[in-house]
């Protein structure tokens, strides 16, 4: 692919490129600065502490039902982005955003574990994709209001170990609330031409319950997920200790092992390597984890240490951690 | 006390596998649904780094 001419005029001439980087950026700054718009992303930011949406009308006015707010607010972005886009069509809009087929997305603001987008779906896009056969839950509040255009939806809801799907009609005026780890939404259509657009507020609850996918048509668990990036490093780092042969992370696996706030399949993990590392160490972490009460790894700890001591009844003469 | 070495290879997983941040079986499940948005800010953060 060949860049085209303005393309090359551009990165020929650097002051430009800035010039057209500030255009953008400055159109940013004086949405922000709105007063009706920096009055919603202060109200996020007391959110993203942990402020419950209620408590803080500014922002709690675009996910009421029949609010007309939700419009005007996407609406002074547009106002303020699209001159700049024209005037400087190859600047970037300093904005995160993310585009699949059926949707894209575009992050307003984003702080500790809370974010508020703006997302489109293409009503065409959305009709050609395969049906969804699976819904991901994850634990956190979510709230969705409709910007503009009408759309097809189902709430899922995960009650007693099965799904249960209730069909939503999408349109402006519309506002839903979630409990992430029980309630979803799967946006099923949207209108043809003119997309479907949403005002989405997420807030994710910190912890270690994993994101969990069920299988849309048998309401069976498929698969679960790290509910934080940070965990999946972890459990990467510890595999690369394993790998490596770092006795000296035993006992810090050890450790991590028996931290109960910790995931389990981390946990898990861990327990495994230092067992590779330290035979000694790891068996004693694998009896305290079996002995204790309550411990959700007690019992594939208890089934492990049988399996070992069966395979090996030397460890039987490994003392226990006098802790 | 002359120890084996245990091979980790031969220990189980858990019942319930626990995927990496992020993953899913089916990838409509983040096309539509709820986690798109902060997994897609981890990545853009991951690679701006």
């Amino acid at each position: 692919m060949q860049p085209s001419a303005a393309l090359h005029a551009l990165l020929a001439d650097p002051a430009a490129l800035q010039n057209a980087q500030e255009r953008h950026a400055a159109a940013l700054a004086a949405w922000r600065a709105e007063p009706a718009v920096a009055a919603v992303l202060e109200a996020f930011a007391a959110y993203a502490r942990g402020t419950a949406l209620s408590a803080l009308p500014a922002l709690a006015r675009l996910f009421a039902a029949d609010a007309g707010g939700v419009a005007a607010f996407a609406g002074s972005l547009a106002a303020h982005m699209l001159p700049a886009l024209a005037a400087a069509p190859l600047g970037q809009v300093p904005l995160r955003h993310a585009s699949e087929r059926a949707h894209a997305a575009l992050l307003l603001a984003r702080e500790g574990d809370a974010a508020l987008n703006l997302v489109a779906f293409d009503g065409a896009a959305l009709a050609r994709a395969a049906d969804a056969r699976s819904v991901a839950f994850a634990t956190g509040e979510e709230w969705d209001a409709v910007v503009s255009g009408h759309g097809a939806a189902r709430l899922i809801q995960r009650r007693d170990n099965r799904l249960v799907l209730h069909p939503l009609r999408l349109a402006p005026g519309i506002a839903l609330g979630r409990d992430g780890e029980r309630e979803a939404l799967l946006i099923d259509a949207a209108e043809p031409g003119r997309g479907l657009v949403l005002l989405r507020l997420q807030r994710r609850t910190p912890g270690t319950i994993p994101v969990r996918e069920y299988d849309l048509a048998s309401g069976a668990l498929i698969h679960q997920a790290d509910p934080a990036p940070r965990t999946s490093r972890h459990e990467v780092a510890i595999a690369l200790l394993g790998r490596m042969g770092r006795t000296d992370a035993a006992p810090l696996l050890a450790e991590m092992a028996g931290e109960t706030e910790r995931g389990e399949s981390l946990r898990w993990h861990a327990l495994r390597e230092c067992l590779g590392l330290d035979t000694a160490l790891g068996f004693r972490a694998l009896t305290a984890i079996a002995r204790a009460a309550g411990d959700p790894l007690s019992h594939p700890a208890g089934a492990l240490r049988a399996q070992l001591l069966e395979q090996h009844p030397v460890l039987a003469e490994i003392a226990p951690c006098p802790a | 006390m002359n120890l084996p070495q245990i091979d980790v290879s031969t220990l189980p997983d858990l019942a319930a596998m626990t995927g990496v941040f992020g993953s899913v079986v089916h990838k409509a499940a983040m096309a539509a649904g709820d986690s798109t948005v902060v997994v897609m800010t981890f990545l853009y953060d991951s690679r701006k780094r």
